[in-house]
């Protein structure tokens, strides 16, 4: 084995170490071992031996299981990157523990003021409990105890379902005021579940059409469609009742062809097929 | 008695001593200590005593440039190493008596 390949795999054997104190170690071992003579693993013993006696006179951490060591790498770079993000940790986490504790005791959310915390049994209580939080989490950020990697742990965790309650109820919308509620425009005229209605086809039981059938609702009123004024829509045939009133609740409405008063199409009537009742 | 046992123990005064005679680099300060007669001492050993003496402030280190080969890293001696290095003469001192008397080694013969 060369100097560099022997060198690699004792790198490789140290690669949870945080890169700077690998680094340092590497280049004592490196700068010695040019002046062997003979193979390395001859003089020295197997990268792996070499690499756990290195790093227990050194006094570190011993290596931590194989599959785990790639892991403990990114995570330590991950941390490392990450040390000036830890107060934004530190804050993230107080409210993780609120939320999840809202989660936990099947707290309501309320709208108002804000929709991203629970009510925990009153509103006072839930600031209180922001503001334990928060302080805790700033403590610990700063004494730095052992356990509480456990902490950040189980909250990582619980931020999960958190975070999946908040997008589920798109908690970062500020809700909108309670709406007031307007009546919809009233349509002058027949209207069906929504459809504004045209025209009305009647049959009677044998399935013939009816001509000038008025209409009138439960209340006695018209049902009219269209408007008083004949502008409004020229060609419409006007049916007057016998003191002169135009009505606009007679149906069919029939329309005149243009310039005559002669109805275009006297027996119009809707696709439908009226069969005759039993 | 484990010969690599009682090196463990002790690396860390041999290391100061040989250090504090003359500033030294890893493979150099092996090579004093073989010589002094610690042939099982094992350069992994050293070199990590080194580091990690540097990191407690027992020890200074700089680079030295080398035209054959890469730059190497000198080790010398602080006023912490040396007083760490005096608290270890002593301390060898009295538990090296006491285990002399114990094995009724007679103190007079040894060199």
């Amino acid at each position: 084995m060369t100097t560099t390949a022997y060198l690699d795999q004792v790198r490789a054997a140290l690669a949870d170490v945080p890169a700077g104190e690998r680094d340092e170690l590497l280049a004592d071992v490196e700068s010695s071992l040019v002046e062997g003579e003979g193979p390395p693993e001859e003089r020295l013993g197997p990268p792996e031996r070499f690499a756990r006696e290195l790093r227990l006179a050194a006094g570190l951490e011993p290596a931590p299981p194989h599959a785990a060591r790639r892991w403990a790498t990114r995570l330590r770079a991950l941390a490392g990157r990450g040390s000036m993000f830890a107060p934004l940790w530190w804050v993230a986490r107080a409210y993780v523990a609120v939320a999840a504790l809202g989660l936990l005791l099947g707290s309501t959310w309320p709208d108002r003021p804000v929709h991203f915390l629970p009510m925990l049994h009153s509103g006072r209580f839930t600031i209180a409990a922001c503001a334990i939080a928060l302080v805790a989490s700033l403590w610990l950020g700063a004494r730095r105890p052992a356990w509480q990697a456990g902490v950040n742990v189980l909250l990582a965790v619980a931020a999960l379902p958190v975070l999946v309650h908040d997008i589920d109820t798109r908690a970062w919308e500020t809700p909108p005021p309670p709406a007031t509620v307007t009546a919809a425009p009233v349509a002058s005229g027949l209207d069906y579940n929504g459809n504004a209605v045209a025209n009305v086809y009647a049959y009677d039981r044998t399935g013939r059409l009816l001509h000038d059938v008025r209409l009138y609702d439960q209340a006695g009123r018209p049902l009219n469609v269209g408007a008083r004024d004949p502008g409004a829509d020229p060609l419409r045939r006007i049916v007057r009742s016998r003191g002169g009133a135009i009505a606009l609740n007679a149906f069919p409405i029939r329309y005149v062809e243009p310039g005559t008063r002669r109805v275009a199409h006297p027996d119009a009537a809707p696709r439908a097929r009226v069969a005759p009742l039993r | 008695m484990d010969a690599s046992q009682l090196l463990r123990g002790t690396l860390d005064a041999a290391v100061l001593a040989v250090v504090s005679d003359r500033d030294g680099y890893g493979y150099d300060v092996v090579r004093r200590l073989r010589e002094a007669g610690l042939a099982e001492v094992a350069e992994a050993s050293v070199y990590g005593t080194l580091r990690r003496l540097y990191g407690s402030g027992a020890l200074t280190s700089y680079v030295q440039p080398s035209d054959e080969g890469p730059h190497r890293r000198y080790y010398g001696v602080t006023p912490h190493g040396r007083e760490v290095l005096a608290a270890g003469r002593e301390t060898w001192r009295d538990f090296s008596r006491a285990l002399d008397a114990l094995l009724a080694i007679d103190s007079e013969v040894k060199v």
